[in-house]
């Protein structure tokens, strides 16, 4: 099977926004970065639950509140409290704080949804094999370890004859439940060690197959990609998109430097979404 | 017969003639002296120009606008700035910049004396401009006489920003005054100069902080050193100073006379120094050139001397501006007021209207107070009825009264502000009823222009209390300590709201979960409704209250602080001043106070072991400017090894808290 995009250009994708997500603390960068998540999450096909728009604007608005209580810097100060500034500063960076932590977590659910074990693997590829290796590993052992806690639980469920009543009975059923995970755990090691050596694990050479090439579009994205990104990066450091907070909240979003930048990054986050061939190989992989 | 018909028919005319000259100066009495006032004025603005066109002829200049910008070479360095005083005195239409432009560029040398700094900054001033760029109000570094002096004109010209400034100044020279009187370098027997120095000084203070701050001791010092000059008055009306009658001296008798207005000096006393006499002693010494001598050679003025011409003009002016009903001060002073308290907005304003009546007659003193104390009752019924409703809302709302109460169980456990906060509201209620009184106390005192100070304390209460009404009538904008609160409660259900649906609305809910989002709730309101909430303007108001406008007391001094945030192009963000601390005040007590003072946030840990850590001052935080960035302090130059939270000062050590881009290496000298 030929991969449209290589994973590895996957990765870099994601890097790249999340890293200018946190490093570039911009509101504007910020609402691209929002815009984009969630058409990445209609995209994927999840679901947008209203609990998540709660959580989200909880955690916006705790750390609002939050950080003027902790840090008193900035030069407008709107009270005293307890005899330290709660500054007007203090409060816009907290908000900014708040917005940029909610965007990369769900820059992050969209990470995890579309860097599947596979496309780690071809991430860390020939020369990380080991990393690669404890990566997927890793990956695959949360999901596993529930999956089969719940099996169990239902398991034990069904002998006793519903879910237990009292502090008692719930902690003498978990010890039971932690029992078997336990055994299941040592015995499910030993299949996986055996399956491994069976398939020649330990032997003098490793081999590593790859089904991904790089095609020209792969790279064609890559290059792009980069280009925003350097973009970005330039005119950041060249002090275009600067929102400063202390002393004094200034955010420069009309310049021509800052307009650009704006620009680049909303390509850096939709190059990908662009191609439908894309789109169609991720329906077909999840379906 | 003949002789007595002849006698009586004199009398007769002697009479009725006396008769018509009393009705005469009875009608139009004010009109004839002002008259007569302005023909001496003249005359001595005359002489004035004589002896400006005798400089400009000495220094070659084709007028008097040449002859300022011949002398801008010498500026601040020489006694031609007296010229430039007389010049501005006199009220010549002359473009100042090219001086100004020469004195503000001597004006960074580094190490100027008391009299230097003081100087410059008083030519400055008289020719227009407000401040010298770049020089900050500098610490006394002597306490010579001359030094004293020149920091009251200073402080009275608005030099220095604090109030207490100008209170030190006049008792440091009362202190300095001599048994017969009046003032001297040195040794027991008075100086006319200096008198006359010292006398001009008190003449600025006078204007500068009101005729009813200064207080008995101050007018009784007047009056003696006066009583001095008039005992040395020679017979032909001029002063010697050193055993040689000179010219200098007369004119620095004659400025002393100028600086006190009309009515600010008792006619017995002025009258003590006959100053017909001491004007036409001085011009004894008018050359023929048109200069003036310092003294004369054998019974003649030959020899031309810059320095007295300069002085005698600057008399000549002051006493003429004197005449002419204007301010006879020689240097410029600032009228009363006091911009680092905003909210005794009251009685500043009474102060200013009585500091301007000062030099207007004495009539339209009595008509613009009572204008001022009318509508000052005018403005305060309305208030004292609004404080009613507040009070009586105060009472009613359960909320805003526990509100008090858990104040007061919160505070007594921080020592020191506990007192004066208690106090508060309680004062704030208090107050309404005061303020019936005060009002009528107002009404009495508009025959009377002088206010006593126990009616200022009132008024300047009641301003106090009325900053909280006039808030809550702006409306919604302006913040409250009641809206801060309403405004963070309503946050936290908010938040405690989004919590509780988001829990709801999830797939897996817990008890747990909805336990926690209540107890951390319920913990943030408890937070928010136990803490204390000061406004800004309050506590800036306190700190300087209680650093600013006061002399030390026992256990307590001086010293100076300063931070330097060290960025281009911006002002630093407290320049060097005097401020008054407690023996006991640690560095950081001392910097949290004063920024609390002067509106500047700062952002600080402290250790449960008491160290403080001083993150950020004025927005500017560590690591804002590289790795090696932040504030550090640095006591009398040298560079603390220890953390603000246990440096104490001694009196006259000097504060510097400095932005460091360098760990503090880039800072030190």
């Amino acid at each position: 099977m030929r991969v449209y995009l290589h994973s590895r250009t996957w990765f870099v994708y994601f890097i790249m926004v999340i890293a200018i997500l946190m490093s570039i603390r911009h509101p504007v960068l910020i609402l691209i970065g929002l815009e984009s998540g969630l058409l990445w999450w209609k995209i994927l096909g999840r679901k947008l639950r209203i609990a998540h728009i709660f959580a989200a604007l909880f955690l916006l608005g705790a750390l609002a509140v939050a950080n003027p209580l902790t840090s008193s810097n900035g030069a407008t100060i709107l009270f005293y409290l307890n005899g330290r500034a709660f500054t007007a500063e203090a409060l816009a960076y907290g908000l900014l704080f708040g917005a940029v932590l909610v965007v990369t977590l769900l820059w992050c659910v969209i990470l995890s949804e579309l860097m599947t074990t596979d496309r780690w693997l071809n991430v860390c590829g020939r020369r990380f094999r080991k990393t690669g290796l404890v990566l997927t590993m890793v990956f695959r052992f949360f999901p596993l370890f529930t999956k089969q806690w719940h099996r169990i639980r239902e398991g034990q469920e069904a002998l006793e004859g519903g879910s237990p009543v009292g502090l008692k009975a719930t902690f003498r059923m978990t010890k039971r439940e932690l029992l078997c995970m336990l055994t299941w755990s040592l015995e499910h090691g030993f299949v996986t060690a055996d399956a491994m050596l069976a398939r020649g694990y330990g032997a003098a050479k490793r081999t590593f197959f790859n089904r991904e090439t790089y095609k020209a579009a792969s790279i064609g994205v890559a290059i792009a990609l980069l280009a925003a990104f350097t973009a970005v990066i330039t005119l950041a450091i060249r002090g275009g998109m600067e929102a400063e907070i202390y002393p004094y909240v200034r955010i420069h979003m009309d310049g021509v430097m800052d307009i650009i930048g704006f620009a680049a990054f909303f390509l850096l986050c939709h190059i990908p979404m662009i191609s439908g061939k894309v789109l169609r190989e991720e329906r077909r992989m999840r379906s | 017969m003949q002789n007595k018909m002849q006698r009586r028919r004199h009398y007769l005319i002697m009479w009725s003639l006396a008769f018509v000259l009393l009705l005469t100066s009875f009608f139009d009495a004010t009109k004839r002296v002002g008259a007569a006032n302005n023909a001496q004025a003249d005359e001595l603005l005359n002489y004035c120009n004589e002896a400006l066109s005798w400089k400009m002829k000495a220094a070659g200049a084709s007028s008097a606008q040449d002859l300022l910008d011949k002398m801008a070479g010498n500026a601040g360095r020489s006694p031609e700035d007296w010229y430039v005083l007389a010049m501005a005195k006199m009220g010549l239409p002359l473009d100042y910049s090219a001086y100004a432009q020469q004195l503000f560029a001597v004006c960074k040398d580094p190490e100027p004396t008391d009299v230097e700094q003081y100087r410059r900054y008083l030519v400055a001033r008289a020719m227009g401009y407000e401040s010298i760029p770049g020089t900050a109000p500098e610490r006394l570094k002597n306490k010579g006489i001359m030094s004293v002096i020149y920091r009251g004109y200073a402080a009275a010209a608005g030099r220095a920003s604090e109030p207490f400034i100008l209170q030190e100044a006049q008792r440091d020279l009362m202190e300095l005054k001599l048994a017969d009187g009046g003032y001297a370098l040195m040794g027991e027997a008075s100086d006319v100069d200096v008198t006359g120095f010292a006398l001009q000084m008190y003449g600025a203070i006078r204007v500068a902080s009101g005729a009813s701050a200064v207080g008995a001791d101050f007018d009784a010092a007047v009056r003696d050193a006066f009583a001095s000059l008039a005992r040395t008055q020679q017979a032909d009306g001029g002063y010697s100073s050193f055993g040689t009658p000179n010219s200098e001296s007369g004119a620095m008798v004659l400025l002393a006379l100028a600086a006190f207005s009309e009515e600010a000096l008792p006619a017995d006393v002025r009258g003590g120094i006959d100053v017909n006499m001491l004007i036409a002693a001085t011009e004894q010494y008018h050359t023929q050139n048109g200069g003036y001598a310092h003294s004369l050679t054998n019974g003649v003025a030959s020899l031309d001397n810059d320095l007295a011409t300069a002085q005698v003009m600057c008399a000549y002016a002051a006493y003429a501006s004197y005449l002419k009903g204007g301010a006879g001060n020689l240097y410029p002073v600032k009228v009363a007021t006091s911009p680092v308290v905003p909210t005794n907005a009251e009685t500043t304003a009474e102060e200013t209207t009585q500091g301007t009546a000062e030099e207007t007659t004495q009539e339209t003193t009595k008509e613009t107070a009572a204008e001022s104390t009318e509508a000052s009752t005018e403005d305060t019924t309305p208030e004292s009825s609004a404080e009613e409703s507040s009070a009586e809302m105060s009472t009613e709302e359960p909320s805003s009264q526990e509100e008090t109460e858990i104040e007061t169980t919160v505070e007594d456990s921080s020592s020191e502000e506990a007192t004066e906060t208690n106090e508060n509201p309680t004062r704030n209620i208090e107050t309404t009823e005061i303020e019936t009184e005060t009002t009528t106390t107002a009404l009495e005192s508009i025959d009377n222009p002088i206010i006593n100070p126990t009616n200022e304390e009132n008024s300047s209460e009641s301003a106090e209390a009325s900053s909280d009404v006039d808030n809550t009538e702006e409306g919604g904008r302006a913040l409250t300590v009641s809206k801060i609160r309403l405004i963070m409660t309503a946050v936290v259900c908010a938040l405690i709201l989004l919590a509780f649906l988001a829990n709801l609305c999830s797939k897996r809910k817990s008890k747990l979960n909805y336990i926690l989002i209540l107890v951390f709730g319920a913990a943030a309101l408890a937070f928010i409704w136990l803490s204390k909430i000061t406004m800004p303007e309050q506590a800036t108001q306190k700190q300087q209250q209680s650093y600013l406008e006061r002399l030390p007391a026992q256990g307590e001094f001086r010293i100076e602080i300063s931070i330097d945030q060290r960025l281009e192009g911006e002002e630093m963000l407290l320049t060097p001043r005097l401020v008054t601390v407690s023996a006991d005040d640690t560095v950081f007590e001392i910097l949290d106070r004063v920024t609390k003072a002067y509106g500047i946030s700062i952002d600080y840990t402290k250790s449960m072991v008491g160290t403080v850590y001083v993150r950020g001052i004025g927005g500017h935080a560590e690591f804002d400017r590289g790795a090696g960035s932040g504030w550090v302090f640095l006591v009398n130059d040298a560079l603390a090894t220890t953390d603000a939270g246990s440096v104490k000062l001694e009196e006259g050590d000097v504060l510097r808290w400095a932005y460091t881009l360098d760990l503090g290496k880039d800072v030190s000298p």
